[in-house]
């Protein structure tokens, strides 16, 4: 037998660092392509009939339901052709976010006042507005200072709802059935839910959106069924910001109504 | 690589050795002879810097959208958010509404200010431009060029501005004959 000679070998590496070249100029293209903040349409609806009515079109108005919100500077009504409910009355509070210090900071909107930062006493600008909210408050009427109304909401900040339709007061015990508004699923409570849920003030949008609910539920089962029983108008003054206009559109979106349409009051679509 | 290696310096031209924590022979003194270790090249561990890249190049992966950006945001300007909202699909013209200016295509076209203070419903200078581009669509329909031209438009507006703006810009699309508009949001979710 030969005695074959064994030459020590020593493991060769991997030459990596090609392929971090390669890493580093992919992640680059990707961090130019990214987009951090998803954009999204919302589509508006147009009503065919935009010329004067005829009496041939008020004639066909009578079994239409023709569903309207009513937005104003403290509340939103919903209204129909045979008659209005209850105005939703609200509080508007604005969260603030500085530019100079990212202060983050709460302050119950009131029309023409001028805010300042906290902190370095900064105007605050238009821009700076990170958040609207408009808070429910209980009224018994418009000169009535009211108080606000609770409801249990999930980590989200999403109202929950008993099986009849009514807000949790309280965070809903283990075993619970809860639902979201505009949701039909119906959910039970479990203890990991149950930690992260909170009792907070309820946001106008979502009062409402349960009232639209109810309506198209009510007027789905009809029949004949409306012709506009997926139809809502909104309506609202010269001086309501945007913000409201959009959280009203999806507001009316989760309770079934697909085609939204604006209008002015006191003016024309 | 340090430690015991003649290091050759490029500047100057000539020649010194540098010893392992010993004094430098021009220091004075005779240089102490030590025994000179033969030391590994100290190499860079780059296995775990590629796993770092992989993880930051699979969430990015993740983040972009394969859809593209048909609408990009624009600056100075704060757009509403949306649960209900929708991907974009065609965009054939953008209308930006800003608390200064409003836009067409990037062509500033009148002061936010200036349409906040009129009583009319529309905006001329921007009725102009807009019955111009509806023209030029229509031509390009009739030519070939774009498959429909009919009237989609895409408005971008800061969440704050007042509605009284909204409600004309709006109606001043519908005279120019952009009837078919859509309101761009932020969504709050995914799914869309």
């Amino acid at each position: 037998m030969k005695k074959s000679s064994v030459k020590e070998h020593k493991a060769k590496e991997l030459d990596l660092l090609p392929v971090m070249s390669l890493f580093s100029i992919l992640v680059t293209i990707v961090i130019t392509m990214a987009s951090f903040e998803k954009l999204g349409i919302l589509e508006l609806w147009l009503p065919e009939r935009s010329q004067a009515m005829t009496s041939q079109s008020e004639d066909q108005d009578l079994g239409l339901l023709n569903l309207a919100v009513v937005i104003t500077d403290n509340s939103i009504t919903v209204g129909a052709s045979n008659g209005f409910q209850p105005a939703v009355y609200y509080q508007e509070e604005v969260q603030y976010r500085s530019r100079s210090d990212q202060n983050v900071f709460r302050k119950i909107y009131v029309k023409g006042e001028k805010v300042y930062s906290s902190t370095d006493k900064k105007l605050m600008g238009l821009n700076e507005k990170e958040l609207i909210f408009l808070n429910v408050v209980v009224k018994k009427d418009s000169s009535d200072p009211g108080t606000y109304l609770f409801a249990a909401q999930d980590h989200e900040g999403e109202p929950l709802m008993d099986t009849s339709g009514n807000w949790y007061k309280d965070i809903p015990p283990v075993g619970a059935p809860y639902r979201a508004v505009g949701d039909e699923t119906i959910l039970h409570m479990n203890e990991a839910t149950r930690v992260t849920c909170k009792i907070d003030k309820l946001s106008a949008y979502y009062e409402v959106a349960r009232v639209l609910e109810k309506v198209h539920k009510m007027y789905s089962r009809l029949s004949p069924l409306p012709t506009d029983v997926d139809d809502i108008v909104i309506l609202a003054g010269e001086d309501v910001i945007y913000d409201k206009i959009i959280q009203m559109m999806d507001a009316a979106k989760a309770a079934g109504y697909d085609r939204v349409a604006l209008s002015l009051m006191g003016g024309a679509t | 690589m340090l430690g015991g290696i003649e290091k050759t310096s490029h500047g100057g031209g000539h020649s010194h050795s540098i010893h392992d924590g010993g004094g430098h022979p021009e220091e004075g003194g005779a240089p102490k002879k030590r025994g000179i270790k033969k030391q590994e090249e100290a190499g860079l561990i780059i296995t775990s810097l590629i796993d770092v890249f992989v993880i930051v190049l699979v969430f990015l992966l993740r983040t972009i959208s394969a859809e593209g950006n048909l609408l990009t945001s624009a600056d100075n300007l704060v757009l509403p958010m949306s649960a209900h909202a929708r991907s974009p699909t065609e965009v054939s013209m953008i209308i930006l509404g800003t608390s200064n200016k409003i836009t067409v295509d990037g062509v500033e076209i009148v002061e936010t200010s200036a349409v906040r203070k009129q009583e009319p419903l529309l905006i001329d200078a921007m009725a102009k431009v807009l019955i111009k581009k509806h023209d030029e669509e229509k031509k390009a329909e009739m030519l070939g060029v774009i498959k429909d031209a009919s009237g989609k438009v895409v408005v971008q507006f800061d969440k704050n501005l007042p509605y009284d703006v909204v409600t004309k810009v709006m109606a001043t699309c519908g005279y120019a004959g952009y009837n078919n508009i859509k309101f761009a949001v932020l969504r709050k979710n995914e799914e869309g």
